[in-house]
């Protein structure tokens, strides 16, 4: 008899691999794909000094008013953000990192697969391309964007198993692949976790090895 | 009569050639979809993952795990394809995408653009705008011709945060249609009952005919 591989875990079990100071990925784009029910977890959880890395800050606004968040690595923070957001963001002195969403999607990617960082044109002649080092490929320059490895990434799928393959719908597969492949350990909710077998491996959006926990939401 | 909003959006459309790929933005670009002349196979593309985004059909309920770059429910047609952001983001800077259409805050005689920060307040963020507009094999900006006080937003030089530089092909406002070439820009059209004088006025650089 080999061992089991079971990644199902309880929501709180799951949520409680976070601590003060990580660093967490949280996936979606707009409600698309937005892990509702790991975040709605760990926003009740007393952290402080946490490094967010998610597209948009509107949907971290509990744990931005609650003090968990030190500093927010995003690419579009404001969209359907409040004027009392963007107050509490500034009176809590969390500092905003913005990166072009290509960008912050790739140097993800990148750091999931064993590379050091990308190498890219967007930011060029703007302020995006300050304090960066320039790399000169095939005569042409490029801005190094170093790896972005998170700690924790918590995304959303349609379907799981307990291998941890996943099944996504429509646009809600956005970044949760690459924060899953970026992760030192990646938290994956569905509503739906079948039996190994019932996910077609020719309809696997991300292959269980990218993932260490499933947890099924309500 | 200076264009509306819609007929900005109805110009845009009827010049997007039959095949091409579209990446649209937020803003006058949403509303360019519903203009494409019947029978010209257009595709758009969101930066969100979608290949083939069309508006959703009055009879069709909106999907929530289905929305534009805006975050508003959209459709998707035959042909389409779903994808994540790290494979959005390769066509858009690889070159794959044949147009962008932006909204812009100020575009500069150079063709560099600023859309998303003004020097007191960012507006969203910077989203995938930096991506697309140096990316894309050819930008296109829809915008007022001015700010709503009258300020100027085609400048010698951009005073706002730059997306990208050197990008702006052409810019449709509701005064006209203009045409860049390197740092020359002329006129291709006037709308209905403007003058070359009117738009020269509300424009920072010059203007040939």
């Amino acid at each position: 008899m080999g061992v089991v591989t079971d990644k199902r875990e309880s929501l709180h079990k799951a949520i409680s691999a976070i601590d003060h100071g990580m660093t967490v990925a949280i996936g979606g784009f707009g409600g698309a794909g937005f892990p509702t029910s790991l975040v709605s977890v760990l926003e009740k959880r007393r952290l402080h000094g946490l490094t967010m890395v998610s597209n948009n800050a509107a949907r971290l606004e509990p744990m931005i008013e609650s003090g968990m968040v030190a500093r927010i690595i995003c690419s579009f923070p404001f969209g359907g953000a409040s004027d009392t957001l963007r107050k509490s963001i500034q009176n809590a002195g969390v500092e905003i990192r913005l990166l072009p969403q290509g960008t912050l999607s790739e140097c993800l990617r990148a750091a999931g697969s064993g590379l050091g960082g990308v190498l890219t044109r967007v930011g060029i002649g703007t302020e995006f391309g300050e304090g960066r080092e320039i790399v000169e490929v095939h005569g042409k320059k490029y801005l190094l964007e170093p790896a972005l490895n998170v700690e924790v990434a918590l995304i959303h799928a349609s379907v799981a198993d307990r291998w941890g393959n996943l099944v996504m719908r429509g646009t809600a597969r956005n970044f949760n692949c690459v924060m899953a492949m970026a992760a030192a350990i990646s938290v994956a909710e569905a509503a739906e976790v079948v039996e190994i077998g019932e996910i077609s491996p020719e309809r696997c959006d991300l292959p269980g090895i990218f993932v260490d926990k499933v947890v099924k939401t309500a | 009569m200076a264009w509306s909003r819609d007929e900005i959006a109805r110009r845009i459309a009827s010049d997007i050639p039959d095949g091409w790929t579209v990446n649209i933005g937020v803003g006058i670009p949403t509303l360019v979809p519903r203009y494409i002349p019947q029978g010209r196979e257009v595709v758009f593309h969101s930066e969100n993952g979608i290949l083939g985004m069309v508006p959703l059909r009055e009879d069709e309920s909106p999907d929530p795990e289905v929305i534009d770059a805006g975050k508003n429910a959209v459709s998707i047609r035959f042909g389409g394809s779903f994808f994540d952001s790290s494979v959005s983001f390769a066509m858009i800077r690889g070159g794959h995408i044949d147009l962008g259409i932006v909204g812009a805050l100020q575009v500069s005689q150079n063709g560099d653009l600023s859309n998303w920060s003004t020097n007191e307040r960012m507006i969203g963020g910077i989203g995938g705008a930096a991506d697309v507009c140096s990316g894309v094999k050819q930008l296109w900006v829809a915008m007022m011709h001015t700010a709503e006080n009258g300020t100027r937003k085609l400048l010698t030089d951009c005073t706002f945060p730059l997306t990208a530089v050197s990008v702006v092909c052409r810019v449709y406002s509701d005064l006209a249609v203009l045409e860049r070439d390197e740092r020359k820009w002329k006129v291709v059209t006037l709308s209905p009952g403007t003058d070359l004088l009117e738009v020269r006025n509300a424009t920072g650089f010059p203007i040939d005919i």
